[in-house]
């Protein structure tokens, strides 16, 4: 009996156990997933997101970042009022939308017209996706070199072959307070086709075939099947580019340092390089913190705008 | 224009030599301990400089190491640009062990005085009679003063000189007069100017010449004087050589970035003189990197106006200061005073004059600055009295407020008018304004 009334009595003790179980082994992937994340996460949190803080931090002091931590004196909003008045912030913030604003859509239209270009039967498309794809993956100091000697005044090549055709004048171009900017978008639209016309060529790659035989099928032309079917089709590609060119414009730095130095003049001084000059040239740590905090809004409004943007019209929303 | 005494580098080095001698005794009868302390012939030094090692800190610190066998030194290059001034930076602020560092231009090394990352050694100085040209009470001001205290000591005094392609001046049969002013020196650039060579690389420095210390700011500091008429003289002579080809279009400078590599045009014959100082010799002796196949000669800078007193555009430099945060303060005193006594022997060869000279060793300084190939590569008898003129007055500013970014207000705004963006007169307003807000964001 009592043996029964053990064996009745025992499945209700051990009834949990498998609950516990099923919650272990649903907490086990999790864990190994965070382990997996993690020297990501780290990074991210060390060189990413704690800088950023310490950034808006530093953005209301006045720091000068040879004193230490004892130099920083907390001044509220005085540096950004002293941004909203600064003459030189305002004309880099301008410089910056030129800059950005005709290197992002040149890139991503001759980026486009590229991969439509190398997704057809070209002979030696591998290659030539190669050649394309090269600018991108070489150092910006070896693009900026090349494109140094290439705009030469005297005796560049680009000049040499415009006297060729007849220009008398042609433009000094970097060094010219006129041409400084539009030659520093040149050269970045040059360096940024061969990406976009990558990421795009692989869009239009996974492409349903079907979408385009219907259209074919159903008499659309070229044009319309590319402004039908192939760009909204497109239209994630297009954002993703969009975004992430816009980002890596506004704090386009490298080349401008190398090339021009924000020359001649302040004409090539866009938004990074006012925020380095201020910063690691002038040791205002705080200004510049203010100038970066500024550009962060601002390039998070553009973005804001971008995703609205393309809400709603690709292919697949 | 200040004082127009000058210092002779070469009454400084007499016994200094013996002083790391001295301090050794002196830290041995414990009478001198800074605050870092420690024994001042025994620890481990850690020295900072921009400087490549093998361009003589290896050579000196072998040297005093042999001398000192108990004293152990570090030598860390870091490259004298933003990025490597703000590494040095943090590293003395975040405690990296820095004993000894080098400071390169009046505006570093006053932040770096003013974040108190610098260890007072004025009362070190005046107990060295063979420092006394850097003591804060010295005339001629041979030193960086802060408050009436020493921070520092300039290890380098390089004298500003012009160099010239004597080929050139000999095919065209010019004799530069010995008190020649920059009349003379725009006329016989002008003669120098054929083809595709021009006379001079750019216009001398004028304003520097003529306001010498200080030269951007109005008494006390808390104005700019950038409408002085030596600025807009300055400028006018820039433009017009630039005008009449004797100097290169500033387009080119800018497009060739010959600023930074001036020695290349300079060697391969694009132009025949130019205002510079003893590091560009290191290049003319460099006939594998820049072969040339002409003889250069060497002439003081010419007066801004003739018969006049002037300024030299040279420049004290190398400012050599000891860690506040340093634990080894005595030790690091010996190898401070070690290294001043000893530029003149192992630093010259990466084209360093010292400021403190040994009369009896000029002969063997210029033979390692001039290097091996001298007597094809050089005018030899034309570098003596320029390099080691003590009649020469180098300014030392004592303003620091907003410096960099006046030079650079300066630098960018000359570029616009030499591009032909702006003219001379917009140049006084604008510089003014701008420099005026920058002394006031100090």
């Amino acid at each position: 009996m009592a043996v029964d009334t053990v064996t009745a009595t025992a499945p209700p003790a051990a009834a949990p156990q498998p609950k516990r179980r099923n919650r272990r082994s649903r907490r086990t992937p999790t864990r190994v997933g965070w382990l997996f994340i993690l020297p990501n996460v780290l990074g991210f949190v060390a060189f990413t997101l704690i800088p950023l803080i310490a950034g808006l931090g530093i953005a209301f002091t006045d720091w000068n970042v040879v004193s230490g931590l004892s130099g920083i004196d907390f001044v509220g909003l005085k540096n950004f009022q002293v941004l909203l008045t600064d003459t030189k912030f305002w004309e880099s913030v301008l410089r910056t939308l030129f800059f950005a604003g005709i290197t992002v859509p040149g890139t991503m239209i001759l980026g486009v017209l590229l991969a439509l270009a190398l997704n057809r039967d070209v002979p030696g498309k591998i290659a030539l996706r190669t050649i394309f794809f090269i600018p991108h993956i070489v150092s910006s100091i070896a693009v900026g070199m090349v494109w140094l000697l290439l705009l030469n005044p005297q005796s560049g090549v680009v000049n040499l072959g415009l006297g060729r055709l007849g220009v008398s004048d042609p433009p000094d171009w970097l060094v010219s307070q006129t041409w400084g900017l539009p030659s520093l978008v040149l050269i970045s639209i040059w360096s940024g086709v061969g990406y976009c016309a990558i990421i795009y060529l692989a869009a239009l790659q996974s492409m349903p075939p079907d979408l385009l035989e219907a259209a074919k099928l159903d008499g659309a032309n070229a044009f319309q099947r590319f402004t039908t079917v192939i760009w909204p089709a497109l239209m994630p590609t297009t954002t993703f580019l969009a975004v992430t060119m816009l980002i890596s414009h506004s704090q386009g730095f490298g080349l401008i340092a190398f090339l021009t130095g924000g020359g001649p003049g302040d004409s090539t001084t866009v938004l990074s390089y006012y925020m380095y000059s201020e910063g690691f040239q002038f040791y205002r740590f705080g200004y510049a913190a203010a100038i970066g905090v500024m550009s962060f809004i601002g390039v998070l409004i553009l973005t804001a705008i971008l995703w609205r943007f393309q809400k709603g019209r690709g292919l697949y929303t | 224009m200040g004082d127009f005494s000058r210092f002779s580098r070469r009454t400084v080095l007499g016994g200094l030599a013996a002083t790391a001698g001295a301090a050794v005794l002196a830290g041995c009868g414990g009478t001198d301990a800074g605050p870092g302390g420690g024994s001042p012939d025994s620890g481990q030094l850690n020295v900072w400089g921009g400087v490549p090692a093998e361009s003589g800190p290896d050579d000196l610190i072998a040297a005093f190491q042999k001398e000192h066998p108990g004293i152990t030194v570090t030598y860390t290059r870091y490259v004298n640009d933003d990025s490597g001034n703000l590494k040095l930076d943090n590293s003395l602020q975040g405690g990296v062990p820095i004993d000894l560092f080098f400071s390169y231009g009046a505006g570093r090394i006053s932040k770096r005085v003013n974040a108190g990352l610098t260890l007072d050694i004025t009362d070190k100085v005046k107990e060295t009679p063979e420092l006394a040209p850097f003591a804060a009470d010295a005339s001629p001001q041979a030193n960086y003063v802060f408050d009436g205290k020493i921070h520092t000591v300039p290890a380098a005094l390089s004298p500003g000189f012009v160099l010239a392609n004597a080929d050139l001046l000999d095919d065209a049969g010019i004799e530069v007069p010995e008190d020649w002013d920059v009349n003379d020196y725009h006329e016989i650039a002008t003669k120098l100017s054929r083809g595709n060579t021009h006379g001079s690389f750019v216009a001398p420095e004028y304003a520097r010449m003529v306001l010498g210390p200080d030269m951007y700011y109005a008494e006390g500091g808390e104005a700019s004087r950038i409408e002085d008429p030596a600025f807009r003289t300055g400028l006018e002579l820039s433009l017009a050589m630039q005008n009449d080809n004797s100097t290169m279009p500033k387009q080119e400078i800018l497009a060739q970035k010959l600023e930074t590599f001036s020695q290349s045009a300079f060697l391969s014959g694009r132009f025949a003189m130019m205002a510079t100082q003893a590091y560009m010799l290191r290049y003319v002796a460099d006939t594998k990197e820049y072969p040339h196949d002409f003889t250069v000669r060497a002439f003081p800078l010419p007066a801004p106006i003739k018969g006049q007193e002037h300024w030299n555009a040279g420049a004290y430099g190398d400012l050599l200061s000891i860690s506040q945060k340093s634990q080894q303060q005595d030790a690091a005193w010996t190898f401070f005073t070690f290294w001043l006594a000893n530029a003149g022997t192992y630093m010259v060869k990466g084209g360093r004059l010292p400021s403190v000279v040994d009369p009896a060793k000029t002969d063997d300084i210029l033979d390692s600055l001039l290097g091996e190939e001298k007597e094809t590569l050089y005018d030899v008898d034309s570098f003596k009295p320029v390099l080691f003129d003590d009649t020469v007055k180098v300014p030392v500013d004592t303003i620091y407020t907003g410096a960099t970014e006046i030079e650079q207000i300066v630098k960018k705004s000359t570029d616009q008018v030499l591009l032909g963006d702006m003219t001379v007169d917009q140049w006084v307003t604008d510089v003014k304004k701008q420099a005026d807000a920058a002394i006031k964001k100090g």
